[in-house]
């Protein structure tokens, strides 16, 4: 697994388990950008990105004293935090949100330089289905393994490993052409709405 | 025959695959091209930038965790689904009377949290906006409760989910109020009543889901 982990020092998560204000500020200053940005991309909707970045630390403080630093207490965040955007991919309420969020966040089509080609690639991300994102980003970029994605989501290893096929069978057909020889992202997305 | 995009994914993550597909990834052009393409989408989803969360939500969280300490359980959540029905329409009348910001509602919510006595974290939020911060937090806590409920939309009867629309179409009225609160030049009292308002009526939909939800069998 990748770590790209925020790091704190042990009197801050110490700190924090004695609810001590400052260290809990202290950890919301180093993790809430991780959270946040795990919801976003899971979920594609900024309001219940927000609404996981607030569940997740209201239950980092109730129960940071249960931390029992067998692994770093980021990797604990985190997984609060996915564990939450995936309660809300369950939720029906949360994809009728989801829906009408994505038409509303919508890049403009854009050309040119590495900001744009993000761009490119955030909304063929957000024209996966939830299911398919939550796993290519759970897995590509969180590094966690097909068994965990399936725990997590309450199937097998290969529902995840087969998701995410499918999933990049499709970022591939909405990307199509927009990569070049060296990996870039060149053109202009034809995004297709399905 | 290209491999199959599950077999150019294992390649990709170092797990173990078929001696065979690895050679005929060796093979085929068209297969080493896409194994190649899969590598740089990763990578191009690795290198997307850190997100930054609003300003203002630690604020909540901490007036959420502080109100949280000071609640008592819940047991209004076990309404019926007559008194869900009943309270759906008292709040939906009071709420067509009172359509002007400047009026304030009528409604005493028991849910409405109170400033802390005792002090705490929320000393840190100005006097003139500890009621909304935790009106903003109550109505926070309100969309995470009905995020919880289970979502039955074909089991449902009609009259429970009418109300239960009508309450969304409020909410989203109130929303919409609130998003043009300064180009409407509201004051802090204005946005208040309006954040109660909301409050109100997130209080009574998640009593209709509930009651929704318990009329479903869950």
């Amino acid at each position: 697994m990748e770590n790209r982990m925020p790091q704190v020092d042990s009197a801050v998560v110490a700190g924090a388990q004695q609810g001590d204000a400052e260290a809990q500020t202290r950890l919301y200053e180093v993790f809430a950008p991780m959270v946040y940005t795990i919801a976003r991309r899971i979920l594609a909707s900024a309001v219940t990105a927000e609404d996981v970045l607030q569940e997740t630390f209201i239950e980092v403080l109730q129960k940071a004293g249960s931390f029992r630093g067998e692994s770093e207490i980021g990797f604990w965040i985190r997984r609060i935090a996915v564990n939450k955007c995936l309660q809300h991919l369950r939720s029906g309420w949360s994809s009728k949100r989801v829906d009408a969020d994505l038409s509303a966040q919508k890049y403009p089509s854009v050309r040119g330089g590495q900001i744009e080609q993000q761009m490119v690639l955030e909304n063929a991300l957000a024209e996966l289905s939830q299911t398919a994102r939550a796993v290519v980003w759970l897995h590509d970029v969180e590094g966690y393994t097909h068994k965990e994605i399936g725990r997590m989501m309450g199937r097998t290893p290969s529902f995840s490993k087969s998701r995410l096929a499918r999933a990049h069978e499709r970022l591939r057909a909405l990307l199509e052409d927009d990569f070049t020889e060296d990996g870039k992202i060149v053109c202009e997305p034809a995004l297709k709405t399905y | 025959m290209r491999t199959c995009t599950e077999d150019l994914l294992t390649i990709r993550d170092g797990e173990p695959v078929d001696a065979s597909v690895h050679s005929q990834v060796l093979t085929d052009p068209e297969s080493s091209e896409e194994l190649e393409r899969l590598r740089t989408a990763q990578k191009a989803l690795q290198e997307l930038p850190e997100l930054q969360p609003p300003s203002g939500v630690w604020t909540k969280i901490l007036a959420e965790v502080q109100r949280d300490n000071r609640r008592e359980p819940k047991l209004l959540r076990h309404w019926s689904l007559g008194s869900a029905i009943a309270a759906g329409v008292a709040v939906l009348a009071l709420m067509l009377i009172s359509t002007d910001p400047e009026m304030p509602m009528k409604i005493e919510s028991g849910l409405v949290a109170v400033a802390p006595e005792g002090g705490g974290v929320l000393d840190a939020v100005p006097a003139e906006e500890l009621g909304y911060a935790l009106l903003v937090a109550e109505s926070a806590q309100l969309e995470r409760e009905l995020n919880s409920i289970e979502y039955q939309p074909s089991l449902t009867n009609a009259d429970i989910a009418t109300i239960a629309v009508v309450l969304e179409d409020q909410i989203g009225y109130v929303d919409a109020q609130l998003t043009y609160a300064s180009a409407n030049r509201l004051d802090s009292r204005q946005t208040e009543i309006l954040w109660r308002e909301r409050v109100d009526l997130m209080n009574t939909l998640v009593d209709v889901r509930y009651a929704q939800f318990q009329q479903a069998g869950f």
